[in-house]
């Protein structure tokens, strides 16, 4: 069975690697074909699928414990946020079809951390008492979701300032490029909705996250924590970008730079276990 | 059999010429039953818009088609000769090709890339087609310069983007808000660049036209020719926190719209975008409201850089263009070569001598032991009847090669002794009848295509603002 899982996993990968470069080829083309573009999407479909598929039967034959690795935390991230894209496409492609752009980004992330969970495949984790938790398996899940949302927000704002940047100095017509961008419109609302997402699902982390901490008296002390404290950053952070642009109407420029800012304090806050002693030391992969 | 085309254009004649030789459409079906029925001219389409007037024929020599043609201009169109001749262009044989395959593509038109001319080339076909005036070769021509006409447009960028203020300016909001369905737009003062501007707006999807004008009446006599509402001039700050593109084109000398106000504006919009188009001359707006945060302003020197630049765009375009032309036109000439009658004749040769010797050798299989005079004697035998048997085609066809329609026959054989294939050794097959009505019409271009036409008319409008 646990071949069966590998070979879901390499199909994923084939599939991930056909959308990616489906996308980059959709973007590129002069003309938008209307097969190629089903193409893309079926075959980020089908790596959404198949990457589920695969986690399930690992998880299904070894068992929720020992199937935790740093393989499953990448492979899981990597389903994400597939899956994210997906319903951004299903959503949004009728009415803006240029967020298909996103496709070309994010497919390639897909691919990029299938080879890097690949890589891990060896590795193992034996799960400590501590970790044996339905809190910490949920923690987790919030957490590569958090991370998924964040990476299409910094995405759509980066796309956003670009955009922005051009039209404000006149430049329209500079650049054949960007006109295959989504209107500052479509990015700039793209971007708040996966903030709000990310914002969600960083509460959910950071609260599940305490309560399986306050259970533990070794881990009592988790506000001293270097991964909790960046967590808490980046949350305050979009929390900030939220704030201001319900009260102040700060959408557009300002809003998307707390966006890009919110995204580094997120990337910090997934490194921070690597770089600095954490508690969270032994989840290197998540 | 020769191709040539005979015409003028916007390159060679004035508009008043054009538009005495000018053919209009109800007149084409007579006019080209009356060319075809010159002696020396086989096949026949004419193309005539506002640009050009050119006639495509398959004629049987050069020089008296040449003549032919001319008359039937002249004749036609009741002109004289030497006052007509001076205008004309001709080209023949391969440069005839090159130049209907440049026209499709319309790289031979004043705005390069405009897509008028693609679907006015079907048009002309189309009328001549069912005027039954086309036979094989303009078929082949007209077929093969559609493609091609399609081909560069979707193979290079000759085509992408706005050439016209106006549509540059539809084309800029595009990329401030994702869809143009149900926005409101306010139009201030008057002017035929703003008209032509606010058409575009609805025709892409903008369905709320507010007008405003110093005079009230003047606003409500606007707002009926849009189809849109008459706003009172003191509630334009109000009517802006409801618009998401305003258009602006004033006669008044001193600033309308300033930034205070805009400000202001911008406090009620909640910061939503606003795309601000000013095409006054003087300026209608000050430039400092572009620093305001989430406000998009472009006058008209800012708009006609983007139209430059996009024009620059379409230049390095057409360079590839040629390029693609110059392959499409070797590819039609090595079609129409396979209408030679030398080649023909070789090819059949070639053909019977190769089932000659397989015949043979399947026979000799069979005879085992035969002398050297019993062979010379079986090769001889299947040599003459060979030969017998196609000496008189060929001779005919000889004869009929240079007469009229003398090419049919060249088909004809070609096509009962299939040697198609073995006249395009490497190239093309040779035959692809696509049908017409599967090639493109003017409906099935983006709409970012339309613009040719306004260009000229801001031509105009600018033209008068200098004045």
């Amino acid at each position: 069975m646990e071949k069966l899982a590998i070979i879901a996993f390499w199909l994923a990968a084939v599939a991930s690697i056909t959308a990616s470069l489906m996308y980059i080829k959709n973007f590129f083309a002069k003309v938008e074909k209307k097969d190629h573009v089903e193409l893309a999407t079926l075959a980020a479909a089908a790596a959404f699928m198949l990457l589920i598929t695969s986690i399930l039967i690992r998880v299904g034959t070894v068992g929720f414990e020992r199937s935790a690795s740093p393989f499953m935390g990448r492979a899981i991230f990597a389903m994400f946020i597939t899956g994210v894209y997906l319903m951004i496409e299903m959503v949004y492609a009728r009415r803006a079809p240029r967020v298909r752009v996103l496709g070309a980004f994010v497919m390639p992330v897909v691919v990029i951390f299938e080879f890097l969970a690949w890589h891990v495949y060896r590795l193992n984790l034996t799960l400590t008492d501590q970790l044996k938790s339905a809190w910490v398996g949920m923690h987790v899940t919030f957490a590569v979701s958090a991370y998924a949302a964040m990476t299409v927000a910094v995405g759509m704002a980066v796309v956003y300032l670009l955009q922005e940047r051009q039209l404000k100095n006149k430049k329209a017509a500079a650049s054949a490029f960007l006109k295959r961008f989504p209107s500052l419109e479509a990015s700039d609302s793209l971007c708040n909705r996966s903030i709000v997402l990310s914002f969600s699902f960083l509460t959910l982390v950071i609260g599940t996250g305490i309560i399986r901490a306050e259970m533990l008296p070794e881990w009592s002390q988790w506000y001293q924590d270097v991964k909790i404290l960046a967590a808490v950053a980046t949350w305050l952070v979009f929390g900030f970008y939220l704030g201001v642009r319900t009260l102040f109407d700060w959408r557009g420029r300002r809003a998307n730079v707390v966006a890009i800012i919110g995204f580094f304090a997120g990337i910090f806050t997934y490194f921070a276990n690597y770089l600095l002693p954490s508690i969270h030391s032994y989840g290197k992969g998540f | 059999m020769h191709i040539i085309a005979t015409g003028l254009s916007h390159k060679t004649a004035p508009i008043e010429v054009r538009e005495k030789v000018s053919f209009p459409e109800d007149r084409l079906p007579d006019a080209l039953e009356c060319l075809v029925g010159y002696p020396s001219v086989s096949e026949s389409v004419i193309l005539s818009t506002c640009n050009r007037t050119e006639i495509y024929s398959v004629v049987a020599g050069v020089e008296e088609g040449k003549a032919d043609i001319i008359d039937f201009l002249c004749e036609y169109q009741d002109l004289k000769r030497n006052a007509l001749e001076k205008y004309l262009y001709f080209h023949e044989g391969p440069s005839a090709v090159h130049h209907v395959f440049r026209v499709a593509s319309s790289l031979d038109s004043m705005v390069v890339g405009e897509a008028q001319i693609l679907g006015q080339v079907k048009e002309a076909y189309t009328s001549a087609y069912e005027a039954q005036a086309t036979s094989a070769v303009l078929n082949k021509l007209f077929r093969h310069a559609l493609q091609v006409g399609k081909r560069v447009r979707t193979e290079t960028e000759i085509g992408e983007s706005a050439v016209s203020i106006s549509y540059a300016a539809v084309e800029l909001a595009k990329r401030v808000f994702e869809s143009l369905e149900g926005r409101t737009v306010l139009v201030v003062g008057a002017g035929e660049m703003s008209e032509l501007t606010v058409k575009h707006l609805i025709a892409n999807g903008v369905t709320k036209v507010l007008v405003t004008n110093r005079t009230f009446k003047r606003a409500k006599e606007l707002a009926d020719g849009l189809g849109g509402e008459a706003i009172k001039f003191d509630d334009i700050i109000e009517s802006m926190a409801r618009a998401d593109i305003l258009i602006s084109s004033t006669a008044s000398p001193d600033f309308v719209i300033d930034k205070s106000e805009v400000a202001t504006v911008m406090h009620r919009r909640r910061n939503k975008p606003i795309f601000l188009i000013d095409i006054a001359l003087p300026r209608d707006i000050d430039p400092e409201v572009g620093n305001l945060y989430n406000v998009f302003l472009y006058d008209i020197d800012d708009l006609q850089s983007v139209v430059q630049s996009n024009l620059a765009e379409r230049a390095r375009a057409a360079h590839l263009c040629e390029g693609i032309v110059e392959r499409e036109v070797a590819d039609f000439i090595s079609w129409i070569s396979t209408l030679e009658v030398v080649p023909t004749i070789s090819t059949l040769k070639e053909r019977a001598e190769s089932i000659r010797l397989l015949e043979l050798e399947k026979a000799l299989k069979r005879f085992k032991d035969l002398s050297e005079d019993e062979l010379s004697v079986l090769n001889a035998l299947t040599t003459g009847i060979v030969n017998k048997l196609l000496h008189e085609p060929i001779v005919r066809l000889k004869e009929c090669a240079n007469q009229k329609d003398g090419y049919l026959y060249i088909e004809s054989l070609r096509h009962l002794f299939d040697l198609e294939s073995r006249l395009l050794q490497g190239g093309k097959t040779s035959e692809v009848p696509r049908s017409v009505k599967s090639l493109g019409t003017v409906a099935d271009c983006p709409d970012g295509e339309r613009h040719a036409l306004d260009r000229q008319a801001e031509q105009r409008v600018s033209g008068g603002i200098e004045g």
